[in-house]
């Protein structure tokens, strides 16, 4: 096909999503960052002050290194757990369609929920987790306060694996048994198989999530946001409830600006690092 | 004869799934018995185990309090609608992106992945006020225009997409097809899984959406399952067993419809072996 | 079912959907597709204050002025929420229940809410201010502008108690003061059994350091927690409850405030200091505890802290006047004391509390003690527009200290510092 025509072709397909994108995504957003050269009155400019004040202000910072770390506990923890359920839930295994179904039940289910789910299953005292904790003889847990980030890690974890596992699932799929049956004939074991043909043709798969996972940890907001308000103190405070408290509770909508700004950067620069390294590996 | 790992692996993998099942399984089910407890339960501050008397009437008290059924049909309707047009879409531009060479196409792909990377309320209030002015707000375009495709959508289809065989597509060319069919001959087709994937994770996440329902609409009758939730907490402490009937209920639809595309997955297998 | 007809169901079920959402957004039926219909008013309202006796003034209001009352009810954030959005893009409720007293003014100074004292001065049936307790009024003024209408007057500082555990630790009547109260706490502390539970939101920190006569700010000075001693004294103490005298378990960090309450209801807490919001929980999961409600403790003062919602009314809103009417109906004293009944919520008006009800009643005879010594607040820093900011400081502050055993003065000191700060 000629170059020309599959341009305009491609240009034709994209236009019902360039309207889209432009009218809905870019206007609005483009529209609110302007703000982020305003001070909160919304009237004085103030260029990049807003910024600069992002890179000294504590809170800012905390919430940052914080969610990195959440980010990072989360998609390790969170791609091993689902990549592994796959696998082991691609093989003719009895009861597998019970298996899969369950494990998503929790994806299914509202973060609002999940979040007051969990606040009142490990609340310390009224919460039924130690009461059976009790009742078994071990001690109690107060992870909500001792460990609070790694608790938001878990509850992640447990409603994501699931959602994983299906996207792996999905991508596990995609392979043509030929593959396998040839391996097999040449006499390749399981977990040659595994890391020869599986785990390179599954990288457009892994791609998607480690982008997807990391984009979507770095925004969390809704967790921190139900199940410890960002506390005890700030130890649960990741940015994005950061900037929501900022907007919203702070009523400081020039420095929020800057902060999504800031926010948008952080992750754009990561997704196109991975997006490389997963191109050139799919090559 | 089946290969085996390790000595005992099918017993491990039972092991782990059966734990892993427990572990997702359970605090669901404690959902259920929240579910079923009376006021005074709740309150008491004793988790309770086991209801004395199962409160099955909390479910109609949920549909007595508030218009329940039509929160049902709004969020069916806003669910549903954004869902079928991510369908339409997003695999049309997946497509572009993932076959497709074309002046511009790196900052297009870069462009659109990035809107991935502002939080919704960052868009939300320059939306609620155009929406405000074109007289959107209580109606169900105005819950459905703003996530009509998103780069999620496009980006998962892609990647699908991208390991397809340019073969196929070349063939179809020199049959003499044209550019859309070959996309919804050839292409489509392939992608099954994928768009079961996509259809299910949009219309739950869509079902589960909060934030901006609860902007764009003031009346009580376009309100959505979720927003309703909340009209149950009294404002210094959770009814848990009202909110935890009303998860329940918020939770069926999710349920059965991931159950349809189940199958969509299975026979994904069957599809690709016939290659 | 086999494979054909599972898709033609799913196919058949998107068509459906597809087809209702076009045809409804299309149809006339459409509940409000055009703009505002101008025959509907309406309210934003907190989704626990939904009593039948407010109800019951909106539906007549309804229909005295031929008006199709659409009374929202929301979680106190996503009020908020809600109400930012609809004050940047214009489109606003007819009236707002304010969260606190201090938010009208801060809406009311950015150009969102109105300025009510003429509405007040041309209604004196309606009373206000003279009606209305002191401490009420003065917090929702600055300037010599009123921007909210006190709707409900609680206070927190109440002492609850179980009877039960307090004789049987040989104790007939409740603690006055702070050297009783740890007394009575270490006395009740045996097993399971907490003598106190303190709460992990940072608002109730505010009745201890009140009485030790703290002001949490003066927003004019950029002074906070001070006098500095007495802010020490009081952080300290509440710290050593928990880690030193261990009379009261770590509160856990979450976004509700009923932990104490459930604690004492379990018989798991001899005591807790709270709000008249807590009455009704434990009356109706633990009706077997002899509740004990006493009046806020003595540490240099008697004193408690002031809460309750009000009214206000957007500056876009279509018809003031209208929206005053309601609000007149709305804080009526015969309405105040319905909801009392009913909920046995307590109220600003000077009526209401002289009402034979309201004074025959033990309970809301301890809360209106309890009121007449709320501590003032300080208007220059709603009027500042920080304090939502303020506030967010002081929680981390707050919880650094009594959840994760921060030493006080130097929190105190960041604290102090970050907010002045913020000013």
């Amino acid at each position: 096909m000629t170059r020309r025509r599959q341009a305009l072709t491609a240009w034709l397909f994209l236009t019902p999503a360039v309207l889209f994108f432009a009218l809905l995504f870019f206007l609005p957003i483009g529209n609110q960052l302007l703000t982020g050269l305003y001070d909160s009155d919304g009237v004085s400019f103030v260029g990049f002050g807003n910024f600069t004040r992002a890179f000294g202000d504590p809170e800012v910072l905390h919430s940052f290194l914080i969610t990195l770390v959440y980010a990072a506990g989360t998609l390790v923890v969170g791609t091993a757990a689902g990549l592994g359920l796959a696998v082991i839930l691609n093989q003719a295994l009895p009861g597998r369609t019970l298996f899969r179904s369950v494990l998503l039940i929790p994806y299914l289910t509202s973060v609002s929920i999940v979040g007051l789910l969990w606040r009142n299953i490990l609340d310390p005292q009224v919460g039924i987790l130690n009461r059976l904790l009790e009742a078994a003889g071990l001690p109690g847990q107060t992870w909500l306060s001792t460990h609070p980030l790694a608790t938001i890690v878990g509850i992640t974890v447990w409603s994501g694996a699931g959602y994983t596992m299906v996207l792996f699932l999905a991508g596990l799929q995609g392979i043509p048994g030929l593959y396998y049956e040839a391996a097999r004939i040449d006499g390749a074991g399981p977990w040659r198989r595994f890391f020869a043909i599986t785990l390179p043709l599954l990288t457009p798969t892994t791609l998607f999530v480690s982008i997807i996972g990391l984009i979507s940890t770095l925004q969390q907001f809704a967790l921190p946001y139900i199940v410890t308000g960002g506390g005890p103190g700030n130890a649960t405070s990741l940015y994005a409830h950061r900037l929501f408290i900022v907007a919203f509770n702070d009523n400081d909508f020039g420095y929020a600006s800057a902060l999504s700004v800031l926010l948008l950067l952080v992750v754009l620069t990561l997704s196109l690092v991975q997006l490389r390294i997963g191109d050139r590996a799919n090559a | 004869m089946r290969e085996r790992l390790f000595p005992g692996d099918r017993i491990a993998a039972y092991v782990v799934l059966v734990a892993l099942g427990l572990v997702t399984v359970l605090p669901l089910l404690y959902m259920i018995v929240l579910a079923l407890q009376s006021d005074a339960e709740v309150q008491s501050g004793d988790p309770v185990l086991w209801p004395e008397h199962l409160e099955w009437s909390n479910f109609t008290r949920l549909f007595e309090a508030a218009p329940f059924g039509r929160f049902f049909v709004n969020s069916f309707v806003m669910a549903g609608a954004i869902t079928l047009s991510h369908l339409i879409f997003d695999p049309l531009v997946g497509y572009v992106f993932a076959k497709m060479d074309f002046p511009g196409k790196r900052i297009a792909f870069v462009a659109v992945l990035s809107t991935l990377m502002v939080p919704f309320f960052v868009r939300m209030l320059p939306i609620y006020s155009i929406f405000a002015s074109l007289g959107w707000i209580d109606s169900y375009q105005g819950l459905i225009v703003p996530f009509l495709m998103d780069a999620y959508g496009i980006f998962l289809m892609r990647q699908f997409i991208r390991p397809l065989p340019d073969e196929l597509i070349e063939a179809a060319r020199v049959d003499g097809a044209g550019e859309f069919r070959i996309y919804l001959r050839v292409i489509l087709p392939q992608c099954k899984p994928a768009l079961a994937v996509l259809g299910l994770f949009t219309f739950v996440f869509q079902w589960n959406e909060f934030l901006w329902p609860l902007i764009a609409t003031s009346r009580t009758e376009m309100r959505t399952l979720p927003i309703g939730l909340t009209l149950f907490n009294q404002e210094y402490f959770t009814q848990w067993n009202l909110t935890a009937a009303g998860a329940l209920i918020l939770f069926v639809p999710t349920a059965l419809f991931f159950v349809i595309t189940q199958k969509f997955l299975v026979e994904g297998i069957a599809l690709s072996g016939l290659k | 079912m086999p494979p054909i007809a599972r898709r033609s169901f799913l196919q058949l079920g998107l068509g459906v959907t597809v087809l209702g959402a076009v045809g409804t957004g299309c149809s006339p039926a459409t509940p409000a597709a055009k703009k505002q219909d101008p025959r509907t008013f309406t309210i934003y309202w907190n989704a626990g204050h939904g009593y039948q006796a407010y109800k019951e003034v909106i539906d007549q209001f309804g229909k005295d002025h031929d008006l199709q009352m659409n009374w929202q009810k929301f979680q106190w954030p996503d009020l908020t929420t809600k109400l930012t959005a609809d004050f940047r893009s214009g489109n606003v409720p007819d009236l707002v229940e304010e969260v606190s007293a201090g938010t009208g003014t801060q809406y009311g100074l950015a150009g969102n809410v109105l300025a009510l004292d003429e509405f007040a001065s041309a209604d004196k049936a309606f009373g206000f201010p003279g009606d209305f307790l002191d401490q009420a009024v003065v917090a929702r003024q600055y300037e010599g502008k009123t921007y909210s209408i006190p709707l409900h007057l609680t206070a927190n500082g109440l002492l609850f108690y179980n009877k039960a555990m307090l004789s049987a630790a040989g104790f007939d009547k409740p603690p006055s003061n702070w050297d009783e109260f740890l007394e009575v706490a270490k006395a009740t502390t045996k097993d399971k059994v907490s003598g106190c539970s303190l709460n992990s939101d940072p608002s109730y920190a505010a009745p201890y350091y009140n009485q030790q006569k703290v002001d949490f700010s003066d927003a004019g000075a950029k002074q906070f927690m001070m006098p500095a001693d007495g802010a020490l004294r009081s952080l300290q103490w509440m710290q050593d409850l928990i880690f030193t005298h261990k009379v009261s378990p770590a509160p856990v960090a979450t976004t509700d405030y009923s932990g104490p309450q459930k604690l004492f209801s379990a018989k798991r807490a001899a005591m807790f200091v709270s709000g008249p919001w807590d009455i009704g929980p434990i009356r109706q999961g633990s009706p077997d505890i002899d509740l004990g409600l006493a009046v806020p403790l003595t540490g240099a003062v008697q004193s408690a802290a002031m809460a309750g919602s009000g009214l206000m009314i957007p500056a876009k809103a279509r018809d003031p006047k209208l929206s005053w009417e309601l609000i007149t109906k709305l804080a009526a004293v015969k309405v105040e004391l319905a909801a009392t009944k009913e909920a046995g919520m307590s109220m600003p008006r000077k009526s209401w509390a002289a009402d034979p009800a309201v004074a025959a009643d033990p309970s809301l005879g301890t809360i209106a003690k309890a009121l007449a010594v709320v501590a003032k607040q300080d208007v220059a820093l709603s009027a500042s527009g920080k304090a939502a900011q303020v506030n967010e400081l002081w929680k981390k502050a707050y919880q650094q200290m009594v959840i994760q055993h921060a030493p006080v003065e130097q929190t105190l000191a960041d604290f102090r510092k970050q907010a002045g700060a913020a000013l």
